[in-house]
């Protein structure tokens, strides 16, 4: 009896199973019962549960080819659009569409191999159409011949022109307060921050602000003194030395320094 | 306004520097981060309905003056939308003139600033309250103009939800007292998880 009880009072305790969707009653303040959906949209991002991203690239990838379809019309192999124009048209007016948000599911260790194959069939679509090839050409020469950057290098290279304008934020922005503490700009850390994190978690950590943070570190004034112009023998001087002349003072006095600025001005304004 | 505190920083939109994609990476990062921690994440996103068209003046006006911004510009705003009235035309037909005390032109390049500072006070005060809680509530907000957010990080869905619910609650009643109302249909909840299928 005793046993049953305790076992009674522990389930009651104990949290229930979490129910299957659990959604969240309004009711009480004049609203809805709200249940969530596979997807949310929020600010044109699609996220789903486990942030693959895989249904927002294929959202945007799907109304880039529609696009694109819809530009057949400008142009083909004898008449209409240059190759060179269809090219131009691509880069500005589809390309940003197909790569919106992708700053949410490209950073170290992400799964993106779905997202990028779908980006890669759309470019070759896109390839295909300016240079007006056959279907069954091979992406990669096309793409060159049209004049494209492989998809993936150009994720790359717009990555990290992404991570370069947080060099530059106000100190009062929100990604401050996510980044490590020598970043931070003074901001209080919110209790996910990198800072905050035990060395493990950061280990583990798969996020873009992590890839920020270590590339936040690499930006500085970066000065080499071993690098090989600076050798004795390959300096300007060792290469050109009968055509550099040096002119010094004669002596460190204040009235020879001052005759000496006096002569490289005028032979300043002379010239 | 930035530099003197006035802005909350999660106020994301129509403000030099922070796009939906700083939004974006800023959820994308939490919710991580969350994970490591053995956290779910649950979040309700909300609308505030006609949101432009609702702005009240009064309000406005003393949050202006809050933002310590310069005497002129201030009295140059309250000039600016005070003797506001509106006539309806029809072919031959004209009302008499409405008084309109509310609205910041939607499209005008002012009505962004503008709204960011009519939100800023809401945002802290919703901040405030939470902070005056019994229970300690760790509900994060952030604000891309009209587009609300609550974000919340606990061990298991019961908690978060109810945090969740708790503040949804406390920022409609700020709402209301700022003149907004929230559009109940538009509210979205959505959870976060690393399982293969959705909770």
């Amino acid at each position: 009896m005793s046993w049953s009880t305790a076992k009674l009072n522990s389930s009651i305790l104990q949290e229930p199973a979490t129910p299957p969707n659990p959604s969240i009653d309004l009711l009480s303040i004049g609203g809805p019962v709200i249940s969530p959906k596979p997807i949310w949209r929020y600010l044109g991002f699609y996220f789903n549960h486990r942030l693959n991203f895989n249904y927002h690239t294929h959202f945007y990838t799907t109304k880039c080819l529609s696009t694109l379809s819809a530009m057949k019309m400008l142009g083909n192999s004898s008449r209409g659009l240059l190759p060179i124009q269809k090219r131009l048209l691509y880069r500005t007016c589809i390309l940003p569409i197909a790569l919106y948000g992708f700053q949410l599911w490209f950073f170290k260790g992400a799964p993106i191999v779905k997202n990028i194959t779908e980006l890669k069939k759309m470019q070759q679509r896109a390839a295909l159409w300016i240079t007006s090839a056959f279907r069954t050409s091979p992406s990669e020469g096309i793409e060159t011949i049209a004049g494209l950057i492989p998809i993936t290098l150009h994720l790359r290279k717009l990555n990290g022109r992404h991570y370069l304008c947080y060099v530059s934020i106000p100190p009062s922005h929100a990604i401050n307060s996510l980044l490590d503490s020598q970043h931070a700009k003074n901001q209080t850390p919110h209790k996910t921050a990198t800072s905050k994190l035990t060395a493990k978690q950061q280990a583990n950590l798969k996020s873009p602000i992590k890839d920020v943070n270590e590339w936040l570190n690499s930006v500085r004034n970066y000065f080499n003194p071993l690098y090989p112009l600076f050798s004795p023998g390959s300096r300007i001087v060792d290469h050109f030395s009968s055509r550099i002349s040096f002119h010094s003072p004669s002596s460190s006095s204040d009235e020879d320094l001052y005759q000496h600025l006096q002569s490289l001005n005028l032979a300043f304004r002379s010239s | 306004m930035t530099a003197n505190g006035f802005l909350d920083p999660n106020q994301l939109g129509d403000i030099r520097q922070r796009s939906t994609t700083d939004a974006g990476v800023y959820l994308t990062h939490i919710i991580r981060a969350g994970w490591l921690r053995q956290c779910y994440t649950s979040v309700i996103a909300f609308d505030i309905a006609q949101f432009f068209p609702s702005l009240n003046h009064e309000f406005l006006s003393i949050c202006l003056k809050k933002a310590r911004l310069n005497t002129n510009v201030v009295g140059f705003f309250n000039s600016y939308h005070s003797n506001h009235s509106t006539t309806y035309t029809w072919n031959n037909f004209s009302s008499p003139a409405f008084n309109t005390n509310v609205s910041v032109g939607q499209g005008s390049a002012l009505s962004p600033i503008l709204s960011a500072i009519y939100l800023a006070p809401v945002i802290k005060i919703f901040k405030k309250r939470l902070k005056n809680l019994k229970e300690n509530i760790l509900t994060d907000i952030l604000s891309f103009v009209d587009d609300g957010l609550l974000i919340s990080q606990e061990k298991s869905y019961l908690l978060s939800s109810s945090f969740l619910l708790c503040s949804y609650n406390i920022i409609s009643k700020i709402l209301i007292d700022a003149g907004l109302v929230m559009e109940y249909s538009k509210t979205e909840l959505f959870h976060f998880t690393r399982a293969r299928h959705p909770p």
